[in-house]
């Protein structure tokens, strides 16, 4: 009965407008490059202080996970992620919109975001006390492993060099750690420069290695951004149910992933995306589209930063601990409302915490009809805009979004130098995703590592820190089926074949 | 030898690209002799020793002829370089000049550069009239959306502005 009338509460029309209002607002922000589901969440923050706590955070839930989708149209349309958890979106979504099929690929990716999310707000509503545990379980080389297994997709994405790929990725592991050490606070790698003291900030290095190759190709020559098809094809929506049919275990799988890798404080979105690519390909039959257009990496992607929305609230709302950045700003929102989250939360004052849930329902349903038409609005602008507007309009948006994220404008240079870099590594085999790879797990990688290893020093058990827990063993395994795994069952199916052509012979 | 295997060997870049991260790992290696704590070192040294490694295996590759992927230097050939030069420099100097004559003016005036960087089609009357026009809309527009709505203090310049 009570769970009737926080699902009315939810549906109340203030509550239903909020909700729209949030996804629509979220979605928008988040397709800009620099504007992050954080950024979007603090932005708008000030407006819920004068709410009732639960709509409050129906508003900043639905602005929440209207980003996270919003991210994968700049992913898709112009190979920059609007936000780091659309990262690996790019890989395939960006090939798909070349080959004239950008149409498909955000009515997928809108799909996906709506699964993703539904499945985290249902492990919020059902199993959020337990496995807010799973949150407590990860130590420090936990995160370290995590962060391993992250980078194992470099071997995925290494484009058939994968001495380049590793090499790209040690780039980036190396750019993560300038500026200064977050353990000891020494000041690394800067040679001297002010400009580098603050670090290369990550959004807008993903900017930068995205982005900027592109416009310098762009600008190259008279040809049209994305192949264009005669005839308009609509949202084909028909086409991405059936590819969302066919793939419904590979979304489901990603959401789990998504959800369980939101739990984990500080690891968020892109890990999760990147996990969960990680292993649609790796179960996948057409493992050798992955990177070249296949539907499945989209939807694994999607389905997976989506749901860590959901999985996110389960840490911040049972324990308090922020499961991803947005999550601590919403943490800090509900502080000021006066709302003590924790375990007594969910029984003490169930009615916001219900009417919220039931309201982050109601905002990824409503995620579906809005993504569908913003998606088809911005798909329709990107082939429709000439490219002398195109160009100057997205170069402009990098430059003002890469500014807004920490009001620099080192970090603006920085943007653009590294793009170039990027465009010139491109040149030589060198592709921009292992280094983005390295970039963003590298400060996990290294937290994780340095403390491990000073437990493990401390305790005098390196060996049983680093390989002896449970949970750190699951994860190696992972890791050493990601990255050998395909070649070992290649090298048994070319030990099959000849086995069957004698036969046949 | 295959054509590819030739192809492979004959490609200089991938020796050059090597000595370049070795290098970098060089780098790196000698500015860690600098830091006080151990766990400001230990990732940064084991990460450049690493690629060091791989750089020295890249050009193993290179010397027995298993470079499969050499990437396309060449393919800037038949491409605008000048474009791309001039898209790099117009946002850089954009960066630069934004502290001195305030984002919206540094910000029209890349959006100029780049879009006659990026014109290839006639100037009709039509696009004469409507491309500046569009361009100061999305400028004026997205310069609104960040410093008034979302509040970013955008750089307002510090030279005198004759207007």
């Amino acid at each position: 009965m009570a769970a009737f009338e926080n699902l009315i509460a939810a549906m109340s029309p203030m509550n239903f407008l909020l909700a729209l209002g949030g996804v629509i607002a979220g979605t928008v922000i988040g397709s800009l490059p620099g504007l992050t589901a954080t950024m979007a969440v603090a932005v708008l923050v000030p407006i819920t202080f004068s709410m009732e706590p639960a709509s409050a955070l129906i508003l900043m839930g639905a602005i929440y996970t209207g980003a996270i989708y919003g991210g994968a149209y700049s992913a898709i349309l112009l190979n920059t992620p609007g936000t780091p958890s659309a990262i690996a979106t790019t890989f395939d979504g960006y090939p798909m919109a070349k080959r004239g099929d950008g149409d498909l690929a955000v009515t997928l990716a809108c799909i996906a975001s709506v699964v993703g999310g539904l499945v985290g707000a249902a492990f919020l509503l059902i199993l959020a006390p337990p496995l807010a545990g799973v949150a407590l379980a990860f130590g420090p080389v936990e995160y370290f492993w995590l962060a391993v297994f992250g980078l194992s997709l470099i071997a995925a994405l290494s484009e058939g060099n994968l001495v380049k790929a590793l090499m790209g990725g040690c780039l980036g592991l190396l750019l993560s750690a300038i500026g200064v050490a977050e353990v000891s606070a020494d000041i690394r790698l800067t040679f001297g420069s002010q400009v580098l003291v603050g670090g290369i900030e990550t959004v807008s290095a993903l900017i930068g290695l995205y982005c900027v190759p592109v416009l310098i190709d762009l600008v190259a020559t008279p040809d049209k951004h994305l192949k264009v098809t005669t005839e308009s094809k609509g949202l084909r929506l028909k086409e991405a149910m059936h590819y969302s049919w066919r793939g419904k275990f590979n979304l489901i799988r990603s959401s789990v992933v998504g959800t369980l890798v939101g739990i984990l404080p500080g690891a968020g979105g892109s890990i999760a995306g990147l996990v969960a690519y990680s292993e649609a390909r790796r179960t996948a039959k057409n493992q050798e589209e992955f990177g070249k257009g296949a539907p499945e990496g989209i939807q694994a992607t999607e389905s997976a930063n989506n749901a860590t929305v959901g999985g996110g609230f389960i840490p911040t709302l049972v324990l308090g601990i922020p499961g991803t950045p947005p999550d601590a700003v919403i943490l800090g929102a509900l502080l000021v409302q006066g709302v003590k989250v924790g375990p007594n939360l969910f029984t003490s004052e169930s009615s916001i915490v219900y009417t919220f849930i039931y309201g982050l329902f109601i905002a990824t349903i409503l995620m579906l009809p809005t993504g569908l038409i913003i998606g088809r609005y911005a798909y329709r602008s990107i082939i429709a805009i000439p490219k002398a507007l195109l160009v100057p309009t997205v170069a402009f948006m990098t430059l003002i979004g890469t500014y807004a994220i920490r009001n620099s404008v080192s970090d603006v240079v920085i943007m653009v130098v590294l793009g170039t870099i990027g465009w010139v590594l491109g040149r030589f085999g060198f592709s921009a995703s292992p280094i983005v790879l390295g970039l963003i797990l590298g400060s996990i990688a290294e937290q994780g590592f340095v403390q491990a290893w000073t437990i493990g020093a401390a305790t005098e058990n390196l060996t049983g820190m680093f390989f002896g827990r449970p949970i750190s063993l699951a994860i190696i395994a992972m890791i050493v089926i990601s990255l050998f795994g395909p070649s070992i069952v290649r090298l048994f199916s070319r030990q099959k074949t000849p086995a069957t052509g004698e036969d046949h012979q | 030898m295959t054509t590819d295997t030739k192809k492979a060997s004959r490609d200089i870049s991938s020796p050059i690209m090597a000595a370049l991260f070795i290098a970098i790992g060089a780098l790196v290696i000698w500015d860690t002799t600098f830091y006080t704590d151990a766990d400001s070192y230990v990732f940064p040294r084991t990460i450049a020793s690493v690629m060091i490694g791989l750089s020295l295996l890249l050009t193993i590759q290179w010397l027995l002829g298993w470079s499969p992927s050499a990437g396309d230097p060449g393919a800037t050939v038949d491409k605008s370089v000048p474009r791309r030069l001039m898209l790099v420099a117009a946002m850089i100097a954009t960066a630069l000049a934004m502290p001195y004559v305030g984002f919206l003016i540094a910000g029209m005036a890349a959006f100029v550069i780049i879009m006659l960087t990026a014109m290839y089609d006639p100037w009709t009357p039509y696009r004469l009239a409507v491309y500046p026009i569009a361009g100061i809309i999305i400028v004026v527009g997205f310069y609104l959306l960040f410093a008034q709505v979302l509040q970013v203090p955008l750089p307002e310049g510090k030279l005198p502005l004759p207007f």
